[in-house]
């Protein structure tokens, strides 16, 4: 489902921030992305939802090189994607039915169709009922799972996470965890940036590693 | 650029056209409510840049009706043009009778109307307060006047210059061709100051025009600077939004509504201030007007010319947070 073929990004002006990153992710298959800060995480992240273009390589979704995609093309693409943010990234101007609903909005779906699926996505991540509360009023794992209701609303074939986690103790953390497994498990490919080496322990899955831009430990050569 | 790819537009989920088309709309409505309640939500912010839009376009909206009510009070000149030739004090009865046939002869000159000299100092001792004055004089000191009726359809086009009417070019070379005749004093011609009124308002029509351009570029700038810091607040949003797939033009949508909204506002407040304007002036100027005979009232904006004035405001509006969001949304593009 993923595949980065001798990927390198260079920032202008700056250093590698990737070389030569070879791996492949399958559909149904879960993955922690690991490395110091600086590894080159959130790079690896920002190609895959076209934030970035690759300066050397390809990353193929699908098979489609999607840092080749004419601008236009780039909404179209993010809407197969599901997107956990670290900082959950949700507008505290509106209720939590809305924040989750955006996806959906976005693509121009029926009203009554998106209602039913905010509910059901807000019942997986078990915040049924939260629908008109203000993100502001939630604690932080709260808040963490409106993201990934957010993420999952529009049943992504991939979903990518970046330090989804990071401000979460440990207990939460493990049931966000949990949440990711269900989804790889219900097919979906699943990315997760982190450096909670804790988390990784307890969850049996592949791990990427990087290390200054190099992928070190899971990639296709090993 | 790359071909767009029937399946790179993925929906979610399969939807009928209908379904997409009503969700359309629904979506637009939305956006639109929104939109209006972040401005009053932003109320201060909001008013001052209707404000500034209204006086930008009360301006020139002011000075168009004024030349419009200026054009409306000078007589139409369509009237039949008039020359008067004024002959020589001390012509002979022969050079006049001459002259008069000459004038006659001109294919230009539709009726010669002859005020003799005796018939000039009649009617002016006809007024009571000269006629003592005139009593004293020696002789008759005003001279014959032949007032011509043309027949402007006869005038033979000179070189026409660019700029200027055609007539009132033929008329002017006429004046001069009948000025140069034996006996002849002076020729004035009465519409002159028509034609020099008439020019006056199309070069008040010209600079109003460029002061409508100047004016409407601020508009631009001022909503476009209101948007932009509209988009400074949201810069988040539309990051978040364009993660999860929102097109450009989804993202641009709101931002295009604010702006339609100070456009259509702030016109509508210059509109206001253009009728109340009118209203209070014409207590005035009806005053006046009867003072000199005439039903004269100055008009407020018609209706067509405030739809206009409400479509030129929506539409500034729009080009200018346009051009906000196109800034911004470049920011934010891929590397």
């Amino acid at each position: 489902m993923i595949r980065f073929d001798t990927v390198s990004k260079r920032y202008v002006g700056g250093s590698e921030a990737l070389s030569g990153v070879d791996f492949a992710l399958a559909g149904g298959e879960m993955a922690f992305l690991t490395g110091h800060s600086g590894a080159g995480k959130s790079t690896l992240l920002k190609l895959l939802m076209v934030m970035e273009r690759p300066s050397i390589g390809a990353v193929l979704v699908n098979g489609h090189n999607v840092g080749r995609l004419a601008a236009r093309q780039i909404p179209y693409y993010r809407r197969q994607l599901g997107v956990v943010f670290q900082d959950h990234q949700l507008l505290t101007d509106r209720s939590v039915f809305d924040n989750v609903a955006l996806p959906l909005q976005v693509s121009g779906e029926r009203t009554s169709e998106v209602a039913k699926r905010v509910r059901a996505a807000l019942a997986a991540v078990g915040l049924a009922g939260y629908e008109s509360k203000r993100p502001l009023s939630l604690s932080g794992g709260e808040q963490q799972r409106v993201g990934i209701a957010r993420a999952v609303v529009h049943k992504p074939r991939i979903l990518l996470a970046d330090e989804p986690t990071g401000n979460l103790d440990p207990e939460l953390s493990a049931e966000i965890m949990a949440l990711f497994k269900r989804f790889q498990e219900s097919g979906v490919a699943v990315l997760v940036a982190t450096h909670d080496v804790e988390l990784i322990r307890q969850v049996n899955c592949r791990v990427l590693h990087l290390d200054h831009g190099r992928l070190l430990e899971g990639g296709i050569d090993g | 650029m790359a071909k767009a790819k029937s399946n790179s537009r993925r929906q979610p989920h399969r939807q009928s056209g209908g379904a997409l088309l009503r969700g359309y709309f629904a979506h637009h409505w939305a956006t639109l409510r929104q939109s209006v309640s972040r401005l009053w939500a932003d109320r201060l912010q909001s008013s001052l840049t209707a404000v500034v839009v209204a006086i930008a376009m009360t301006l020139p909206a002011a000075l168009y009706l004024t030349v419009e009510n200026i054009a409306a009070l000078a007589p139409p000149l369509e009237q039949p043009a008039r020359l008067s030739v004024y002959a020589e004090v001390a012509a002979s009865g022969a050079q006049l009778a001459a002259l008069r046939s000459q004038l006659a002869a001109r294919p230009e000159v539709a009726a010669v109307d002859y005020i003799s000299a005796d018939q000039a100092l009649a009617e002016l001792a006809a007024s009571a307060s000269f006629a003592t004055a005139l009593d004293q004089l020696p002789s008759n000191p005003l001279p014959a006047l032949y007032e011509l009726t043309l027949n402007l359809s006869m005038l033979t086009a000179a070189e026409p210059a660019a700029g200027q009417p055609i007539v009132a070019q033929q008329l002017e070379a006429l004046r001069a061709e009948l000025a140069a005749l034996p006996a002849v004093a002076e020729v004035e011609l009465d519409s002159l100051w028509l034609q020099r009124l008439q020019a006056i308002i199309e070069l008040a029509k010209q600079l109003l025009a460029g002061l409508a351009l100047v004016l409407l570029l601020g508009v631009v700038v001022v909503i476009g600077n209101t948007v932009k810091m509209a988009i400074d607040h949201r810069r988040e949003e539309i990051v978040v939004v364009k993660l999860v797939g929102g097109t450009d033009a989804y993202v641009r949508r709101p931002f295009i509504y604010a702006g339609a909204l100070y456009g259509l506002v702030g016109a509508a407040l210059a509109l206001a201030a253009l009728w109340l304007a009118t209203a209070v002036l014409n207590a005035g100027v009806t005053d006046l007007a009867r003072l000199y005979q005439s039903q004269f009232v100055l008009r407020g904006p018609t209706s067509v010319e405030a739809l206009l004035l409400l479509a030129t405001g929506i539409g500034v509006g729009v080009v200018a947070a346009y051009f906000a969001v196109a800034d911004q949304l470049r920011a934010i593009a891929p590397n």
